[in-house]
């Protein structure tokens, strides 16, 4: 049996903000039948203990996948030294590190069901310029990634854009 | 070093990993934002002329750091022409948009913030062959987007590492939320 709700709300509430700043972020391009071969490299480092605060993997072609790790800064050098004992001299160049960036997430009521929650959260940075590294807006939350010093002008244009307890 | 990295990862996964749930989507449709000709000020076109249709997005990954695909986004299936239709008008985007019908997401959680739960998933996936058109990690869940038909091999293909609690089994949507001014 289905069940419908119907949900109405003039600005959209959130729960509040999660700011992370000191991260790098990892990009990677990636072969699908390479996939298997990362996923490795994954295990390795998990067995390390580092963990991420967002993962990404975006759809190029069917020939490539693009991967985003963000990360603490601080583990960014020993995760590249792993990989980088691994990758051969074609792959290098596919794999960049950008740091220091930041971090901005929520989550609201239904979000991942509701339309316009995105093009609310995009217009706010878009209207006044401040640049988006990626974004992902997955089951109720939403995550933007910022380059550095951005978050504090994000922030209150954010804070004016949705319903902020 | 092929060897060392099976030994370590049969060591890594020998045990199931735990997981509490596997959450499946209704069926979903991929667009694709092209890059090109196609300027960054379009992507907040798309995004408003969706929003006006009333039309959701569940599944959204967008970057601004000069790929080819600009951003990926899931819409409905039954959603997929109404999205088509609003899109048409708009010369500068409709050139610029790829299709993948039959698509489905599958949310695995909890993730734990660990490479681990990511790292299975992805040797698993791509050892079985099965496609992968995005993920995305969110508060618990990883979410994988790849063939609708194939959800249900993804899921015997993760369990083979990993483990769900007893009498659990993956779970389709049963609440469908509408938007609509009182």
């Amino acid at each position: 049996m289905e069940t419908i709700a119907v949900y109405w709300e003039p600005k959209p509430k959130i729960y509040g903000f999660r700011e992370v700043v000191d991260l790098s972020l990892l990009s990677i391009e990636v072969k699908p039948e390479k996939m298997a071969q990362w996923g490795l490299w994954f295990l390795e480092l998990a067995n390390h203990d580092i963990g991420f605060h967002l993962s990404i993997t975006k759809y190029s072609n069917r020939q490539e996948l693009r991967l985003y790790i963000l990360l603490e800064k601080l583990w960014a050098d020993s995760v590249l030294s792993h990989i980088d004992k691994r990758i051969d001299l074609e792959s290098e160049k596919d794999f960049h590190l950008t740091s220091p960036v930041e971090l901005i997430s929520f989550q609201g009521p239904h979000f991942g069901d509701r339309y316009g929650i995105a093009h609310t959260a995009f217009k706010a940075l878009d209207d006044q310029g401040i640049p988006i590294l990626v974004a992902a807006c997955s089951g109720a939350a939403v995550y933007i990634v910022l380059p550095e010093k951005k978050l504090q002008e994000a922030r209150p244009l954010l804070a004016e854009a949705f319903e902020v307890p | 070093m092929r060897k060392f990295l099976m030994n370590n990862t049969r060591e890594s996964i020998d045990k199931k990993i735990r997981i509490n749930g596997i959450k499946f989507s209704t069926e979903l449709v991929q667009i694709n934002l092209l890059n090109g000709s196609f300027p960054q000020d379009s992507r907040p076109l798309f995004f408003q002329l969706l929003a006006q249709d009333h039309i959701n997005i569940p599944f959204i990954l967008i970057s601004g750091m000069g790929e080819k695909n600009i951003g990926s986004c899931c819409v409905a299936a039954e959603d997929f022409h109404r999205t088509k239709k609003v899109v048409a008008g708009e010369t500068k985007l409709k050139e610029k948009l790829e299709f993948i019908q039959g698509v489905g997401a599958l949310s695995i959680f909890p993730h734990h913030s660990n490479l681990k739960l990511l790292g299975v998933s992805f040797y698993l996936l791509s050892k079985a062959h099965l496609p992968l058109y995005g993920m995305a990690s969110s508060i618990s869940s990883l979410t994988f987007i790849t063939d609708y038909s194939l959800l249900d091999e993804a899921v015997t293909t993760l369990l083979e590492y990993m483990v769900l609690p007893p009498n659990h089994a993956p779970f389709r949507p049963e609440i469908h939320v509408i938007q609509k001014k009182r």
